[in-house]
């Protein structure tokens, strides 16, 4: 193992950290919103809108990620070219960037695993708190946005910003349809100097230090969120 | 078009993968599951030069992908033990690299599991064990570990459910498992649907998930059998 | 003034309050009295339609809501005339006392944030909870925390408070500050209708005593009258096992071997 070679693939590994980071936080983000649709639709008094949600969910649940990535790596051209033929859009799909299905199917991935987040955070708001701000004449409105929302939030965060770094790492996979993150510069620098130990060292040690550094900023979010929970009777 | 007889084929070939998926996920478990039981102990002793490394470890294991451990392993370990001790360790079959690489994975990532259960029940129930006598083995093995082992099922449960999904990866070394045949009959076959074959690659995985996740539930049930007597009397 | 006319309410095919009747006064003090699971609760979140009724009439201060409501407005406006007190506090975890007690009235009554700070320090005074305004619900004690609520409340401005057992979750000593607080609220004028267990303090509050029991008011009188001379036998003898019940020393005792 060269130290030269390492330092050397470090910085060049070091330099797609932003774009990882960028696309992981797009995902959460569209994965998040998708995932409060998803915890309405489980919501809902339609027994067949229900039943066709848990099909949905248990099958994006029950099939590993990569396997979602190549199918919509080779389905999405097809769905788009088709889509385009019928409403004349004119979109050519020979070039379809594999980053759209990468966002796609982790968006749709993560959302099913975000939507029992969200509705595991909803639910364990007590309703004792809904019932103080009904009875003191809050709206419906009111009480979400003023009680529900907010202690819901302090519960779903620290769980969401934990699931960012999974996402970071779950990404490592989109080196398989050529997109480049974190894992996959370590894979073309390899291809580029045949030198396999170093690059991967490098890679580990960014991932490392992405993941501590993240940890402790979100840990103290998390502390910071439940600040009224730490009880200090005298 | 493809048709029904097709499907049915695909299928065959791509359970032909399936042995090999069912043995590798069966063996790492349990050493992994092993060693994460050691590592757990490790961690919850007072010594600190066994307690600090293994912390490293597992921030180490946990904050990098299995994909890239994969590739440490297979490429780091034999020109390590061949600097170390001189054995080549080229000709050694694929999996066995799999194996490790996720024994020593699953040994430390599920002490994140272990090691908050076990400390969660110590507090309610270690000095009650203490009170009557019991030693400090005995209230370890007697009365501590089973309930430890009844907080962490459900959360066991998902992580078999990561390693059946997770080992979908192992394709990448050119493993013959499940996800390997799916690759096989792509890069071989110039009339295969990739789209087809991966779909049904990801119905069978579903399938595996489905019946893991029935038995983990009956399982579950099993071992709370005890607790339904707590709600009865739980009323004031 | 709160009128309620021949409310029933049904839990799962069984009739909790069957009929209930209730008159009074602007100011009057209401104490429910009677044992548990006789529908006192029931009947006070039916007053504030937490719990809808399944029939009847309520009116407080000129708002009537009849039921089946046909304007949902109505709900809201019938509550904003009340303010409730929990058994178990309620008060928003999340939020500090200063929080708790402006929030409502700028949301509810739309009062300019300034003014409800100002009002909300008055009214936690009035209760002896000015010097905790910064603390959250957790770092409280149950009487604490059922002071602040009684601030909560008051905040408001409602004609009438309702309170559901608010010391019943407390300890002795600390049951004491709270009666003190509602108290205070007796003396501001504001209507009262209270359900509780502690039956020295009904007498020395109330003007106005309603003993229920299965759902029904057995008698509807002054605590004069229901405590020293109830009309009802079953009244007398509610009061009477209540009274034995009542001694001193085991009551506390029993109450925590319960709850272990
Ligand atoms: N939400 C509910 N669902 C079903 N039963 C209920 C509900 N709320 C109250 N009850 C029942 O109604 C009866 C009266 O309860 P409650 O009003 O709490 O009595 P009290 O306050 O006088 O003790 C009890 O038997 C209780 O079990
Ligand atoms: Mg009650």
């Amino acid at each position: 193992m060269s130290s030269h070679i390492f330092v050397g693939d470090f910085w060049t590994i070091w330099k797609v950290v932003p774009q990882t980071l960028g696309l992981s936080f797009l995902i959460l983000i569209l994965a998040t919103l998708l995932g409060s649709l998803f915890w309405q639709i489980q919501e809902s008094r339609h027994t067949a809108i229900k039943f066709l949600y848990h099909a949905f969910s248990s099958y994006f649940r029950g099939v590993p990620l990569l396997i979602h990535l190549l199918i919509f790596y080779y389905g999405l051209p097809i769905v788009i070219k088709a889509l385009s033929d019928q409403f004349n859009w004119g979109v050519s799909t020979n070039q379809l960037n594999p980053i759209y299905a990468v966002i796609v199917s982790y968006t749709l991935y993560s959302a099913s695993f975000l939507a029992e987040i969200i509705r595991g955070s909803f639910k364990s708001v007590g309703t004792d708190q809904l019932e103080a701000a009904s009875a003191l004449g809050y709206t419906g409105t009111q009480r979400f946005f003023a009680v529900w929302l907010p202690q819901a939030l302090s519960e779903a965060l620290p769980k969401i910003l934990n699931y960012y770094t999974l996402l970071i790492r779950q990404l490592s996979l989109a080196f398989l349809v050529s997109v480049v993150d974190i894992f996959a510069k370590a894979k073309l620098e390899t291809a580029a100097n045949d030198r396999y130990i170093e690059a991967f060292c490098a890679a580990a040690i960014v991932y490392w230090i992405l993941c501590v550094v993240l940890t402790l900023i979100f840990s103290k979010v998390e502390h910071y969120l439940r600040r009224y929970d730490r009880s200090v009777l005298a | 078009m493809h048709n029904f007889s097709d499907v049915i084929g695909l299928f065959k070939q791509l359970l032909t993968g399936l042995p090999i998926t069912l043995g590798f996920i069966i063996s790492s478990w349990i050493i992994g599951f092993s060693l994460s039981v050691l590592v757990t102990a490790g961690r919850l002793s007072p010594r600190r030069w066994l307690r600090y490394p293994l912390d490293v470890l597992v921030s180490f294991t946990r904050s990098i992908p299995i994909v890239l451990q994969l590739f440490l392993v297979y490429y780091g370990l034999p020109a390590l033990v061949q600097t170390l001790i001189g054995v080549d360790l080229n000709d050694v079959n694929k999996m066995i690299f799999c194996i490790i690489t996720f024994s020593i994975y699953y040994g430390s990532y599920l002490s994140e599991i272990l090691r908050p259960a076990y400390l969660s029940v110590r507090k309610e129930q270690h000095d009650a064990a203490y009170g009557l006598g019991y030693t400090k083995f005995q209230t370890n093995f007697h009365v501590i570990v089973p309930q430890m082992f009844s907080i962490a099922l459900p959360s066991l449960g998902n992580e078999v459910i990561n390693l059946v999904h997770q080992s979908s990866i192992l394709f990448v070394l050119g493993t013959v498992d499940l996800m390997g045949q799916a690759d096989m009959i792509i890069t071989t076959d110039y009339t295969s649907s990739p789209l087809l074959t991966y779909f049904c690659a990801g119905m069978i995985y579903w399938g595996l998930t489905i019946v893991i996740t029935a038995v983990v539930h009956s399982i579950e049930r099993y071992v709370d059998r005890y607790k339904q007597s707590d709600l009865e009397g739980g009323t004031i | 003034m709160i009128e309620i006319t021949n409310v029933h309410k049904q839990f799962n095919n069984r009739t909790v309050l069957n009929g209930i009747n209730l008159h009074a006064e602007t100011g009057n003090v209401v104490t429910l009295i009677g044992p548990s699971g006789t529908g006192k609760t029931t009947l006070l979140r039916c007053i504030n339609l937490l719990e809808e009724p399944d029939q009847g009439t309520i009116e407080i201060d000129g708002v009537r809501v009849q039921i089946p409501i046909k304007n949902k407005n109505d709900i809201l406006t019938l509550r904003r005339k009340t303010a409730m007190v929990f058994q178990q506090y309620n008060l928003f975890r999340n939020q500090t006392v200063l929080q708790n007690v402006v929030q409502p009235q700028v949301l509810v009554k739309r009062t300019n944030k300034q003014v409800a700070k100002q009002r909300a320090e008055t009214f936690l005074q009035e209760v002896g909870m000015q010097d905790y305004q910064k603390y959250y619900p957790s770092q409280l004690s149950g009487g604490q925390q059922q002071r602040v609520s009684i601030a909560r409340a008051l905040a408001l401005d409602p004609k009438v408070i309702l309170f559901d057992e608010p010391t019943s979750a407390l300890d002795p000593e600390l049951s004491r500050e709270v009666l003190n607080a509602i108290h205070k609220v007796a003396d501001l004028g504001i209507t009262i209708v209270l359900a509780t267990h502690e039956m020295q303090f009904a007498e020395e509050i109330s003007n106005q005593v309603v003993f229920m029991e299965n759902g029904n008011v057995v008698e509807d009188g002054t605590p004069a009258e229901i405590f020293h001379h109830p009309a009802n036998e079953r009244t007398a003898r509610f009061l009477e096992n209540y009274r034995v019940r009542q001694a001193p020393i085991y009551s506390a005792q029993i109450k925590k071997f319960k709850v272990v």
